[in-house]
């Protein structure tokens, strides 16, 4: 049993009208005068008794007591007692709310957006709770959050419920799931509620399980009772969105730059949107775009000028004005940064590949020393920024961010697990930083490496799940392209010289600072940092975070969509995150949500009245109550007085 | 001084009394020419009336020609010509004044419209009446007087009486009988009381039984002094003596009250019938000219 009201200033009040209650008793109760004609006839009635029953001797202490038990009673009620976790028998709610970024969507009227209506939903569940009951709420985002542990108390959950705050980024589904999962499981009934508007990625619904046992990356519910509640408008398709937004300095002339932005259109309706470039908040370029139902248009602005850093994409309105573009906000504006190119030393080891050497000539952001395999030395490759082995694996590994083309034997730092004849690309990771802009469909390659994934490992390229194309994060960055570029048709093509460049930017880069293309909510930026300095991270909102640091990488975690200011001991950056998601985009609520070929039920709603007996002080106010009331009746029937 | 605001003898009072004396029958009684004779026993030669026998009764009274008829056993009544005064003894103690349950008049102003009734019939009557208060000993009463246009000072006089004292019926009857017996007269003598003496009303019923006075007994009961409304922790005070004493009155107690109440009433009547006493009780819920016409038929005083 806990209190939620004021206990030292209830058991001060109970002190004091306890003790002005005994002075009271204290004082000598005058009986009621009551004149008869003839006394005596009382007299010969009561037969030598004394008249004064023993109850009436007793009756003062034992109203004192009824009264001390009426302050009592008011007492505790007003300290609004709440009981402690039930033994058993009730059940172990999770209310996971998705405040992702599609959960912005104003089409929830009358409640401002969906997550206002999600909070409504999340307090009608709270109040049809049974008193056994203990509930807690998880925050559903890019960083699924417990707002606490499992309560009974109404206050507490109703206290988390508002404070849920809508983000930018989109909802881990799965770990949201997963970590409410984990709070449940163990005790009786188990109960997942989640309140979202289900527009998930299918990919991240078909990773929960509810009956079939899951596989490495799916999510066990089995056992757990899922409730799916819906907000928003099913099939509302009314959003336009930025779905790329990237800018680069010319590499010639540090005054002008390059933009792309990718727009889309959800309508199944022709859509006129008019698109604004700003540079530190100045209108440099605006233009009107047509775009056709589910319609998709990307335009390369090639020609721009100006020194400042901060770029902003932004969709309006034809005609500007102020009236809202579409139900989703968030996705109108994409935020991108322009930072200073740097020449890198390249140290390129070959026996000799024109291709290669041909397109090492395009990045005029890159001096290529080129030396024969005999020639390398460690105190050579330390010398240079980065290093390009094309078909060597020295022994100890490079202390520079490497591009191993076609590495062999033990000393390759990529395991082989074997050799693959004839390859086919089948999968990309297309939203990787080395991919931007490459396809590589239908590309031969004669013989290729098969490489084993090692922790922090991405496949960029892999032939029917075998990895061939390999980057590796840690201290310093390492890729692995599994075959002799000479050996394929990669150098004939387009993507070529476009994916050397996109790997020497990748591997130039310790961290995500410097980033031409904006990041992405919900991300975590990595920043490499010196030891020992202090790094803070200001967000468009103002708040302040400081990222953990892990093995001399900061990771800072990007909730908002903006720029985000960091600081690293006095040195401040700005990193850009933008939504960029279609999938978050599509904002059509979802009416059902299917997890392993069933239904998600709704959940079970049953609105208390304002005043229930459920709360244990409406108890005590009604025995406080009842007391009186016996009081009053012996009052009144002259048996107490 | 009167201790009632209540108008006691208004018009309609009177028209009430003129009432009774023409329901009361005229007979001539007394050396003096009366118009009411008092159906009496005794030595009279005429008969009168029969009337239902009660304990104490002359046996030789009795009609046994009617018992063996009838199979009920009545008295012969006759008339018997004499001198009858007629004294009011009314209560004038404080047991008398106690306040009455809405609707009810105080026990005092119950006994002062019977005494009025009682005197209107006997002036009209032409018989000597007087009224004559007491409580721990009597009051002034009024000289005796007779025909109807005395009535006035009557009710003048009834109405003046305050309700104070204590109530001592025997020391009360003893200056009567003495002041009496000093006038030299014998009479009927009226008793209007709740009797509410600790002492009880024998002895001085029997004192003036022993003086050739003729008592009529009539008890003015109150339903509250038998069955008080009253519950819980009380002070008690007796309104007489002032004596208090603390009490936890429960319905137990209450119903221990009225058994009391009625053995009072019961004691009384048992007394006056096994000593040829007439007795009535005057309950306060009852009016008072019902009440003087139950007295009219049940006999004993007037008819």
């Amino acid at each position: 049993m806990s209190f939620a009201g004021p206990i030292a200033l209830v058991g001060g009040g109970v002190a004091i009208a306890g003790a002005l209650l005994t002075l009271l008793y204290l004082l000598t109760l005058e009986r009621r005068r009551v004149v008869v004609p003839f006394a005596a006839l009382w007299t010969r009635a009561l037969a030598g008794r004394s008249g004064v029953r023993l109850g009436a001797r007793l009756r003062r202490p034992l109203s004192l007591l009824v009264q001390l038990c009426l302050l009592a009673l008011l007492a505790l009620a007003l300290a609004d007692p709440r009981r402690e976790a039930a033994a058993g028998g009730g059940r172990a709610i999770v209310i996971l709310v998705d405040t992702s970024a599609s959960m912005q969507a104003t089409d929830a009227r009358p409640f401002v957006n969906r997550l206002d209506f999600a909070r409504d939903r999340a307090r009608a569940i709270a109040d049809s709770m049974s008193a056994a009951d203990r509930a807690t709420v998880v925050r559903l985002d890019g960083q699924p959050l417990a707002l606490g542990g499992l309560t009974a108390d109404e206050r507490e959950l109703a206290r988390r419920i508002d404070a849920l705050a809508p983000g930018d980024a989109p909802a881990d589904l799965a770990g949201g799931l997963a970590l409410a999962a984990d709070l449940v499981r163990g005790h009786a009934r188990p109960t997942i509620v989640l309140i979202s508007d289900g527009a998930f990625p299918p990919d991240a619904i078909a990773r929960l399980h509810t009956t079939s046992a899951p596989g490495p990356a799916g999510v066990d519910l089995r056992g757990v009772d899922l409730r799916f509640a819906r907000v928003g408008t099913v099939g509302n398709d009314d959003n336009l969105a930025i779905v790329g937004f990237a800018a680069r300095r010319h590499p010639h002339d540090p005054a002008r730059f390059a933009a792309l932005v990718r727009v889309v259109s959800l309508r199944a309706t022709p859509a006129t949107v008019q698109l604004e470039l700003r540079q530190d908040g100045v209108l440099v370029h605006v233009e009107t775009l047509a775009l056709p139902p589910h319609g998709e248009l990307t335009r390369a602005l090639d020609d721009l000028a100006g020194t400042g850093t901060r770029l902003e994409a932004r969709l309006v309105a034809p005609g500007g004005g102020s009236q809202a573009l579409d139900a989703l906000a968030l996705d109108d504006r994409a935020f991108a940064t322009l930072v200073p190119r740097h020449r890198q030393r390249l140290l390129l080891v070959t026996s000799g590949n024109l291709f290669l050497e041909g397109a090492l000539l395009l990045d005029a952001g890159v001096e290529v020393d080129t030396i024969a395999p005999a020639a390398y030395t460690p105190e050579l490759a330390a010398r240079h920024d980065l290093l390009i082995l094309d078909g060597l694996t020295p022994p100890a590994a490079p202390v520079r961010p490497t591009l191993f083309i076609d590495p062999r034997g033990p000393s390759s730092p990529f395991t082989i697990v074997r050799d693959e004849p004839r390859v086919l690309v089948t999968q990309a990771a297309a939203q990787h930083p080395i991919m931007r802009w490459v396809t590589l469909a239908d590309l031969n390659v004669a013989r290729a490496s098969v490489f084993a994934l090692a922790p922090g490992d991405v496949a960029l390229a892999s032939s029917i799940g075998a990895p061939i194309f390999v980057a590796r994060e840690g201290a310093r960055r390492q890729i692995a392209l599994g075959f002799d570029v000479r050996r394929s048709d990669l150098p004939l093509r387009v993507a070529f010289p476009v994916l050397l460049m996109n790997a020497l930017e990748w591997l130039a880069r310790a961290d995500d600072l410097g980033e031409d293309a904006p990041l992405r909510t919900g991300a975590i930026a990595r920043i490499a940092v010196e030891g020992g300095a202090a790094v803070t991270m200001t967000g468009p909102d103002g708040s302040v975070q400081r990222p953990p640091i892990v093995d001399g990488v900061a990771h800072a975690y990007l909730g908002r969509a903006g720029f985000h200011a960091l600081t690293i001991d006095k040195t401040t950056r700005t990193l850009a995150a933008s939504l960029s998601d279609i999938e978050e985009s599509r904002i059509a609520a979802r009416d059902t949500l299917i997890v392993d070929g069933t239904s998600v039920p709704p959940p079970l709603v049953a609105r208390r009245p304002p005043w229930s007996l459920r709360d244990p002080w409406s108890w005590l106010v009604l025995a406080a109550l009842a007391l009186s009331l016996v009081e009053w009746w012996t009052w009144s029937r002259r048996v107490t007085v | 001084m009167s201790d009632t605001t209540d108008p006691l003898f208004d018009e309609a009072f009177l028209r009430r009394l003129e009432v009774l004396a023409i329901v009361a029958r005229k007979v001539q009684a007394g050396r003096a020419r009366g118009e009411r004779r008092a159906k009496r026993t005794g030595a009279g030669l005429e008969f009168a009336d029969h009337r239902d026998y009660a304990p104490g009764d002359d046996l030789r009274y009795l009609d046994w020609g009617v018992y063996g008829r009838l199979g009920r056993l009545l008295v012969r009544v006759f008339e018997e010509e004499e001198d009858l005064p007629i004294y009011v003894l009314i209560d004038a103690s404080a047991s008398m004044a106690t306040p009455a349950s809405l609707g009810r008049p105080r026990k005092i102003d119950h006994a002062r419209r019977i005494a009025a009734a009682l005197a209107y019939v006997g002036l009209a009557s032409l018989d000597r009446v007087s009224i004559v208060p007491f409580s721990s000993e009597i009051g002034p009463p009024t000289p005796p007087a007779r025909g109807r246009g005395r009535i006035f000072a009557m009710l003048d006089r009834l109405a003046a009486i305050t309700s104070d004292g204590t109530t001592d019926l025997r020391r009360a009857v003893e200056g009567f009988v003495h002041r009496v017996h000093h006038a030299g007269r014998r009479g009927l003598v009226v008793v209007i009381s709740d009797f509410f003496d600790p002492a009880g009303a024998e002895g001085a019923l029997s004192l003036l039984a022993y003086h050739r006075l003729e008592p009529f007994v009539i008890q003015v009961v109150d339903e509250d002094d038998a069955r008080p409304r009253l519950l819980g922790d009380v002070n008690l005070i007796d309104i007489e003596t002032g004596e208090a004493r603390e009490l936890t009155v429960t319905p137990a107690l209450l119903a221990e009250v009225a058994r009391a109440h009625a053995a009072l009433v019961a004691g009384l009547a048992r007394y006056c019938a096994t000593h040829a006493i007439s007795c009535v009780q005057a309950d306060t819920r009852v009016a008072f000219d019902e009440l003087l016409l139950q007295v009219l038929r049940t006999g004993g005083l007037f008819a």
